[in-house]
């Protein structure tokens, strides 16, 4: 017999012997688990508010084959924290910041759990939130974090250890001095002054970095206005929109703040905003674009120049003085239209366009990219100072966006300290620059070279492994916190649950080892906890900030609202005298050979949340592909390579190294340009993340400490093969009346024009609908594709992700999908996004044929879905137009704990052999129409919102009641404008979608013609 | 007059055809029996794994996704059904039109039937979700509300059909069998025999009062049966025709699935009839080749209705004008399921065709192959039309590919199995030719016909 299992089978002869067993030990004084007292022990794993003193569910029964519904037990709260109601959610506002791109936020918890996310909508940063933002709780519970601090031998091994070890061993080492602290952007103000009191307490410096920083805007506005800040741009006020590289709608700066002002502009009226984007890969923003010009990365600047000379050279006019050696350095742009090939016609009526609309337009630049340098930002600050937008549409005195406070050469500035040996501890926050610039990178080395490394992090990630010491961290909802989102503009980060494991904030970590060490100012020694030293800091400000009142009152109304504005309205812009000197620093180089723009995917961004299931298979905006990241080429330049098809590996060498990946051809490429993700290859993120894709770390280009994310590359087919999972079977609507699209004009002389409608009867009598009848229009000229519904929906309603391998068998379970199709040329294609859920048929296809009635038609024109009543015949899905419903193939509902704290209560987990579709948030409307009776009135327009609807970042669903003629839903409902998808077919759907309106003059295809 | 062919060969007598039918269930089995049995029942084996693994993991193991709901299980259920439809006919539909020739064949065809359609009765069953749960399909006074069935879907329809068209076929093949198991009743010289035989014969003494009875009963249970040869398949057609998928809303479905059942039917009658004639070569008299090259003429009829109504449905797809219909079918011809669909086109339009040589017609090797065909045309032809609708309907982001997995292989193979089984089973136990009908059909006692 093995021995540790003799060990563990060992026999008792006397209850002496049996309490001298050291498991006996452990149990001393925890058996007795209800009183308070135990449950505030900090070593205790499972805290207070740990839902599973609400359900002891016994998830083990369900691996057991065949047996079909698991068995669980529940258990009342035998005392009820005040606060909480069986059954009932409680909302916190909170944030989210990743790197520097910051929300607003409202988390949703039950029983004291946070389960869901949703922008604040009253914050200036709130509204819709981006697929990671709305994802990034999954991080909470995910199985791989580190639940208990780690000693390490530097080399990747590691054993458990405690919080006593870790302080002692930590503050001994920064005793020794020599200290270092690498973080990832602290867009806190309260985390900043803990560092600077960690620094006065162990001396040393520290540096911010991250991958995804805009340092090269902040510089160029350093330059051009003196104040080294991200503008703050006011896409809502622009009619005229040129962006060169800039994927504003799905991954740069604040992409759900731009998403949301970029549809309050897109209103198709006579003031309805223009697209312009020059790019050379297909990204969000081009796919919105109503003018798309492919050119290269390398070509940005001289296009924003060119643009420059146009007006302010060519037609002469200017808001501002422009000097003559402006004028000269303009000059030397004079051809760019013809040097980038596109017809020199169109580049001037664009130029004409921005004048005609100046200060009403806004043009920004660049995408992950340092290497395009400072200069092509400082031509864009210049060309938006010709239009006279500074200070309109670009505001950069006023309130600019001070989140992002990473910076690209941190970096080599660390490694420079690590190679004077002037570094003896190095202490790394959430940073993880070993992965962003690969194992046999400098920094690693360096790294590794530190005598004492302590890594602060919620996972033994790749940087991690060189750590003597990891200290776990708590993740944003288990810690208080606050973001200075944009200048004057603080908002509140408060945590909705107890840590679930022994994990620490960075905040508290410095206060515990300052105390440990007894050294650093009194406000980071005196205060109990964490907690109290945010609040001090808030007290401090409060009268700066201008809030009057107790600290108590305003810390409250901060609770509540989740922010604060010291800036009074935001609608204001503000510039300060631009400096025509900066336009010297311009640099334009034009290269010639193939250029690779690395780019982020809006699912999976740096990699940081890699490890989150849904992100992984949550179908690119634009390719669709899951899973992956892959070689975006186009496809005359594929057949130039020799790529006979998507899923070929290629070798893609540069800087004198070289990956392998899978190319994927798409439309719309430049022939010029490859694309390849960001945020992939992770080694140790997790489960989940780990070998997804393929790390780019080694061929990035570093130039003079900062990493370059386009270069020169050569790529080389090889004979591997790696299949895409991609979701969606063919892109081109085949002529069908899918997606309606016309140009304003069009629009303008009939708002259903290009719609081909059809004369319905029905041999049978309708349904009658006497009270409420729920019904949704989805605005196809709002929606961007940004797929933010997408993982809403899957929080809400508990959809699981079903991995790489099944979502190439067409297993995947999304209730909401994004179909994306192009149209007209394949190379310069129109793309054309339309989300697609359950249709809430009033005809239902499924309905009529399902043999037990599984699927019927309620009277409020649900289309409802007994999954009990369920056995799977699939009839439905069949005969299903739209195919929007899911089967559960396999047993998705048990996932590895605590992953199952994550499931909305409210609705059930499926079990395997049923079916499962878009229920239009059943939920929600019962949960509605209960607080409407417990308050004794009539549901409100309002009152019921979806999840996809909230998650929206540009607001396009609308839902509600169509038989309250009063309510939003009942006026888009007929609205002229409005067509439902396959109407031919009398399914009447609930669902209707608006016509994309495209503000140019003609389409890329002519819409069919009646049959 | 006319003479008709010879029904039984070899100039018999009763004793010698008693004899010689009853003899196989009554000598212990040959090698060549043995032969065919273990490896169909090791195949049967083998379907009960797959079965279980289906059904204990979860209907991800086969093909079936999203988009293509329903893939190998409805396929081969359909195709079992269909080929269940060959017995009725025979016995029931050509009883009613006197066609004498019908009874060297009928009841092996009918054991066909029967065990066809207990094949195909597995495939709804394990195709859900939820198996364990199929039994909500039957309307009966439940507890749960009581939660009614929806009568308004195919597939409840299907339980119907297909559980009416069960029990009738096999009333009616037992009842036609008991004046012959009374027979080996009176042979039985053990005890055992005596025990199983005995109460299986009803008391059956062969008195005019019985036969008298027994005749009327025949002919009221092949009046029953008729309709529903017809009914059964055009139910199972509705499956699809009422649903509203392009390719598969069609009003042609219901004579079309008739003929091509009927088509496939007879097909696997004259396999299995060629199979029986190696394996028992005293059957050779009783299945003349006569008999087969009247069914090979059924055959190359039936399979010209289905490669007409092929034809019909690409017509009507052009001729209505409905975008979704035309695509359909012009993808499944050249789409990416081409290869299925010519196959379907070859082996049930094309191959067929070669019956018109009456040397054909009347050669073992080549109606064994072709028979082959015929069937493998006709799995493929409900491949077709269940594949290829539903992989690319209205919505091309919908579209996708759907591809056999190594369990679609396991039940399509082991449903063989189960079938071979049964049917071996029934050769050793069961007098395969009916006895009772043979007789009156031979010239004993009389020169000529009479």
């Amino acid at each position: 017999m093995d021995k540790t299992v003799m060990e563990t089978q060992k026999f008792w002869r006397s209850l002496e012997e049996w309490k001298d067993q050291p498991e006996a030990q452990e149990w001393v004084g925890k058996e007795f688990m209800s009183t308070p007292m135990a449950e505030d022990s900090a070593d205790e794993d499972v805290a207070r508010r740990d839902f599973l003193k609400l359900m002891g569910a016994s998830l083990a029964l369900t691996s057991m084959s065949c047996v079909r519904k698991p068995v669980s037990k529940i258990v009342p709260y035998a005392n009820r924290p005040e606060e909480i109601e069986p059954g009932k959610p409680n909302y916190y506002t909170s944030s989210y910041a990743e790197g520097g791109e910051s929300y607003g936020a409202i988390v949703k918890t039950r029983e004291g759990r946070p389960i869901y996310v949703k922008g604040n909508p009253d914050h200036p940063f709130g509204g819709g939130l981006t697929p990671r933002a709305q994802a990034h709780l999954m991080n909470l519970y995910d199985p791989d974090r580190l639940q208990s601090p780690q000693k390490g031998d530097g080399k990747g091994g590691f054993q458990n250890s405690n919080w006593d070890e870790l302080d002692d061993a930590v503050v001994a080492a920064l005793n020794g001095g020599g200290v270092r602290l690498l973080t990832s952007g602290l867009a806190s103000p309260s985390l900043k002054s803990a560092v600077s009191d960690f620094h006065q307490a162990f001396g040393g410096k520290s540096y911010e970095w991250d991958l995804v920083n805009y340092d090269n805007l902040k510089l160029a506005t350093q330059t051009c206005f003196g104040k080294s800040v991200i503008p703050r741009y006011q896409f809502q006020k622009a009619r005229m929109i040129v962006s060169v590289g800039a994927d504003f709608l799905g991954t740069w700066i604040q992409p759900a703040t731009y998403s949301r002002q970029f549809a309050e502009g897109r209103k198709p009226n006579e003031s309805m905003n223009k697209l312009v984007v020059f790019e050379g890969l297909l990204s969000l923003t081009g796919a919105n674009a109503d003018s798309r010009i492919k050119v290269r990365p390398s070509e940005y600047t001289s296009i924003v120049l060119g643009l420059a000379h146009e007006i302010a050279v060519k037609s002469g006019r200017s808001s501002f003085n422009l000097n003559s050696n402006t004028k000269n350095t303009l000059s030397k742009y004079s051809d760019v239209a013809a040097k980038v090939g596109m017809d020199p016609a169109l580049f001037s009526q664009i130029a004409e366009d921005l004048w005609k609309n100046r200060r009403q337009s806004l043009v920004v630049a660049g995408g992950l990219d340092s290497s395009t340098g400072t200069g092509l930002q400082i031509a864009v600050h210049l060309l938006n100072e010709i239009l006279g937008n500074n200070g309109k549409t670009v505001d950069i005195s006023h309130s600019p966006i001070v989140s992002f406070q990473g910076e690209s050469d941190s970096i080599q500035k660390l490694i420079n300290d690590i190679n004077a040996g002037s570094v003896k501890t190095l202490v790394i926050h959430r940073a993880n620059p070993v992965y962003a610039f690969g194992k046999n990178s400098e920094i690693a080395k360096a790294i590794e070279s530190v005598p004492n490394v302590i890594y602060i992090g919620d996972r033994l990630n790749e940087t991690a492994q060189f750590a003597n010491w990891v200290a776990p961290l708590s993740h944003e909802a288990e810690s208080w916190g606050d973001i200075e989102i944009s200048e004057g503009v603080f908002s509140i980060q408060q945590p909705t649950i107890r840590p679930l494991y022994k994990t620490r904030s960075l905040g508290s970590s410095i206060m515990n080892w300052t105390y440990v060490a007894e050294k650093g100012p009194g406000r980071i020694l005196n205060p109990d906890n964490w907690y109290e030293y945010v609040r001090a800091r808030w007290k401090e400000k409060q009268g700066r900030w201008g809030q009057s009142g107790s600290f108590e009152g305003f810390w409250n109304r901060v609770l509540q609202t989740g922010f604060v504005n010291s800036k009074g309205s935001l609608d204001r812009a503000g510039s300060s005298q631009f400096r025509t000197s900066a336009v010297s620093q311009i640099r334009s180089e034009v290269s010639d050979g193939l250029e690779l723009e690395l780019y982020q995917k809006s699912g999976i961004g740096s990699g940081e949340y890699a490890n989150i299931a849904w992100l992984q298979e949550l179908p690119d905006p634009v390719t669709k592909v899951t899973w992956d990241n892959y070689l975006l080429v186009s496809e005359k330049r594929a057949e130039e390579l020799g790529i006979e098809k998507s899923g070929q590996i290629v070798k893609v060498e540069a800087n004198g190294n070289d990956v392998e990946v899978a190319a994927l051809i798409l439309p719309g490429v430049h022939d010029d340009v490859v694309g390849l993700a960001i945020g992939y290859g992770r080694t140790h993120a997790g489960r989940i993340a780990n070998e997804v894709g393929v790390n780019v770390a080694p061929i990035i280009a570093w130039e003079g400490g900062k990493p370059s994310f386009t270069f020169q590359t050569n790529v080389k087919p090889t004979s591997g093969f790696n299949e895409l999972a991609n979701p969606q079977g063919h892109h081109t609507m085949m002529g069908r009346q899918l997606v309606v699209e016309a140009t304003l004009e069009q629009y303008l002389n009939d708002p259903s024009a290009n719609i081909h409608k059809h004369t319905l009867f029905s041999l049978w009598p309708k349904y009658e609908y006497k009270g409420h009848r729920w019904a949704m229009t989805i605005d196809l000229n709002k929606c961007t594709g940004c797929s933010a519904c997408v993982v809403a929906c899957q929080s809400e309603n508990n959809i699981p992700a079903v991995g790489k391998k099944y979502v190439i068998e067409g297993r995947e379970m999304h209730w909401i999908r994004v179909d994306r199709y192009f149209s007209g040329d394949a190379n310069d294609p129109d793309v054309l996004f339309q989300p697609m859920t359950c249709q809430h048929c009033e005809n239902a296809s499924c309905e009529t044929v399902c043999p037990v009635a599984a699927t019927v038609h309620s009277d409020e024109g649900l289309n409802e879905m007994a999954y009990n009543r369920c056995v799977g015949t699939r009839y439905c899905v069949n005969n299903c137009p739209y195919k929007v419903r899911r089967f559960n193939w396999f047993n998705y509902s048990k996932v590895a704990k605590p992953l199952d704290k994550a499931f909305n209560p409210d609705l059930t987990v499926r079990s395997r052999g049923v079916m499962e579709k878009c229920t239009f948030c059943t939920q929600r409307i019962k949960y509605a129409k209960h607080e409407a009776v417990r308050e004794d009135r009539a549901l409100k327009d309002g009152d019921v919102v979806t999840a996809c609807q909230e998650a929206c970042p540009s607001q396009a669903i609308v839902f509600g009641d169509r038989n309250n003629p009063e309510t939003q839903i009942a006026k888009q409902f007929s609205a002229k404008d409005s067509f439902a998808v396959i109407e031919e077919y009398n399914n009447v759907p609930q669902v209707r979608y608006h016509t994309k309106v495209r503000n140019k003059e003609s389409l890329k295809t002519s819409s069919k013609g009646g049959h | 007059m006319m003479k008709r062919n010879i029904l039984v060969e070899g100039n018999k007598d009763y004793k010698q055809i008693s004899e010689e039918i009853c003899s196989p269930t009554e000598v212990p089995p040959g090698k060549g029996w043995v032969a065919y049995f273990i490896p169909a029942n090791l195949l049967l084996v083998f379907y009960f794994c797959v079965l279980g693994a289906i059904i204990g993991i979860g209907m991800g193991l086969m093909g079936v996704n999203h988009p293509v709901g329903w893939g190998t299980d409805i396929v081969t259920f359909v195709f079992w059904v269909g080929i269940g439809h060959a017995g009725t006919l025979i016995s029931a539909i050509l009883f009613l039109f006197r066609q004498k020739w019908r009874t060297g064949i009928n009841r092996t065809a009918e054991a066909m039937t029967i065990f066809a359609v207990m094949c195909a009765g597995i495939f709804p069953l394990v195709h859900t979700g939820r198996p364990w749960f199929a039994y909500w399909l039957l309307p009966y006074p439940n507890q749960r509300g009581p939660l009614w069935v929806n009568f308004r879907s195919p597939l409840e329809w299907d339980v119907f059909a297909v559980s009416t068209y069960l029990t009738i076929s096999f009333v009616f093949w037992y009842m036609g069998m008991v004046p012959d198991i009374a027979t080996l009743r009176d042979r039985a010289k053990n005890s055992i025999r005596k025990l199983i035989y005995g109460p299986l014969s009803l008391g059956w003494r062969g008195t005019n009062r019985h036969w008298q009875h027994y005749e009327s009963a025949y002919l009221m249970l092949a009046g029953l049966s008729t309709p529903l040869v017809l009914s059964v398949h055009s139910i199972v057609s509705f499956d699809f025709a009422v649903a509203n998928l392009p390719g598969w809303h069609t009003t042609i479905f219901p004579p079309y699935f008739v003929a091509g059942a009927v088509f496939s039917g007879f097909a696997m009658v004259v396999t299995l009839m060629c199979l029986i004639r190696i394996g028992y070569p005293q059957m050779k008299d009783y299945v003349t080749i006569n008999h087969l090259e009247t069914m090979n003429k059924v055959i190359m009829t039936t399979g010209m209705m289905v490669g007409y109504a092929y034809a019909s449905e690409f017509f009507i797809a052009w001729y209505s004008g409905v975008e979704y219909e035309t695509f359909t079918f012009i993808n499944r011809a050249f789409g990416p399921y081409w290869w299925a669909y010519w196959i379907m086109v070859s082996c049930n339009v094309i191959f067929p065709q070669l019956f018109w040589f009456k040397a054909i017609r009347r050669s073992l090797p080549a109606m064994f192959v072709i028979t082959i065909f015929v069937n493998i045309g006709m799995w493929f032809e409900r491949y077709v039309i269940t594949v290829t609708s539903l992989h690319a309907d209205f919505l091309p982001s919908n579209w996708g590919i759907f591809t056999l997995t190594f369990y679609d292989f396991g039940v399509l193979v082991g449903s063989f199995g189960m079938f071979f089984t049964l049917f071996l089973l029934f050769l050793r136990v069961l007098p395969m030719v009916a006895m009772s009908e043979i007789k009156p059909m031979i010239h004993v006692g009389r020169k000529d016909g009479h």
